[in-house]
């Protein structure tokens, strides 16, 4: 058969991230592409939970760490993200004072919700903006576990799935956990959901 | 709106300068896979890693295994004490299971203090600092540990992770946080922690390498290191 020129930046954009993570193994290079897919949204959510200081510093670690750890990637996972966020997530727990220092800042001056968030909805993002308060006392008095999945599911928006596995717990623990952090903010903000009143 | 959306409205929106940081930490991974790929041009590796990069090379092990474990660190100091302590330099803590988390601040100074400290965990380690010349990758008052006689990796991984909690101020771990776990290390083995610090101290950049378990309890033989021509 004769040899027809290929271009290498298409196959490995037809690639699975746990093909490309399998090949890595023997050829680093590979892991290049696994980067260009999912370092812009890593870092976003590392700068969201740790602010712009560390957000750079934790981004390159995780990168680092899922690197080292590449040869143990389970390949039945097509997907990296959740892998990633994982890795993510346990470089942010050494960090935690500079986190909530993070968070304390955020809660003394809010930051511009991003649009997107609500789209045309201005009436949610209205809403959302007067509890925010008390979100943050929910989000504060959470355990750390109950915390990271709150964030990875509405911060980072991975499905419960994602969310499982990226914190290595059961589908049916992300239901209870996630169930159990709705009745609390329900009863921090009084028994009622704002988002479903008249804004 | 379900209540878990509801949190969407305390993320903050990504500063504006956002996209500069993620190109530069894109610019460094592709640094890092030229570098660890063994096809590239040898001074091109050693040229194009920028400094903290190429520290972070090497406390995610990636140096190690691409440059046959060539490693830069200074002379050792002995030294003496126990228990939970922070430090100006560092930061030692035991836990519960029996591992004990360290990290060290940029003002790392004191490798003796942290050595006795764990060696009073039951950690036998060297701990050395490595002076980074500002600007340039390598540190040049340093010297070369080259062929280091290493545990193999499941023994690594069983006693060095990444991560745990110091109960320290902020500025006492400000690179990552390692535990180790003593049970794990084999009879006669010892650890080689080297932190690498700016010479001016004027950056953030000071950090632990990842420990390395070494077989011997024995300093590897240092060979003095030179600048690259």
């Amino acid at each position: 058969m004769p040899a027809t020129p290929v271009d290498a930046h298409a196959v490995e954009e037809d690639r699975s991230d746990a093909e490309l993570i399998a090949r890595s193994v023997a050829d680093p290079s590979c892991f290049a592409a696994v980067f260009d897919r999912h370092a812009d949204e890593i870092l976003r959510y590392v700068h969201a939970r740790l602010g712009p200081d560390l957000a750079e510093d934790v981004t390159a670690e995780t990168f680092l760490a899922a690197f080292r750890s590449r040869d143990r990637y389970d390949t039945a996972r097509p997907d990296a993200r959740p892998w990633l966020y994982g890795i993510a997530v346990r470089q942010i727990a050494s960090h935690r004072r500079a986190e909530a220092r993070y968070r304390r800042l955020l809660a003394a001056a809010p930051p511009e919700i991003a649009a997107e968030d609500f789209g045309d909805r201005s009436a949610e993002r209205v809403s959302a903006q007067r509890v925010r308060p008390q979100l943050t006392a929910v989000l504060d008095a959470l355990r750390r576990q109950d915390r990271e999945l709150l964030l990875l599911v509405a911060w980072a928006g991975l499905s419960y799935e994602e969310s499982a596995a990226a914190l290595g717990i059961t589908v049916s623990a992300v239901k209870s956990r996630l169930n159990r952090i709705r009745m609390r903010t329900r009863s921090a903000l009084g028994g009622s959901n704002p988002m479903n009143e008249e804004g | 709106m379900d209540e878990i959306t509801m949190f969407t409205a305390l993320r903050p929106s990504p500063p504006a300068g956002v996209n500069a940081m993620r190109a530069a930490v894109l610019e460094r991974v592709e640094d890092v896979l030229r570098d660890a790929d063994p096809a590239a041009p040898a001074r091109a590796r050693r040229t194009r890693v920028p400094r903290r990069w190429h520290r972070l090379l090497v406390a995610g092990g990636i140096i190690t295994a691409a440059a046959a474990a060539a490693l830069v660190v200074p002379a050792v100091l002995p030294g003496g004490t126990n228990g939970t302590i922070i430090t100006k330099a560092w930061a030692v803590e035991r836990n519960a299971d029996g591992s004990v988390t360290f990290s060290v601040s940029k003002q790392f100074d004191d490798p003796a203090g942290l050595r006795r400290a764990l060696k009073a965990d039951g950690v036998s380690a060297f701990v050395v600092v490595n002076r980074l010349i500002v600007g340039e990758s390598y540190a040049y008052d340093a010297c070369n540990y080259v062929n280091l006689d290493l545990e193999p990796d499941a023994i690594q991984k069983a006693v060095v992770t990444l991560g745990g909690h110091v109960d320290a101020p902020s500025d006492q771990v400000t690179w990552p946080t390692w535990t180790l776990h003593p049970a794990a290390m084999p009879r006669g083995s010892a650890l080689l922690i080297a932190s690498w610090l700016p010479s001016n101290r004027a950056t953030n950049n000071a950090g632990a390498m990842i420990p390395l378990v070494l077989r011997t309890d024995r300093l590897p033989v240092c060979t003095p290191n030179k600048p690259p021509s």
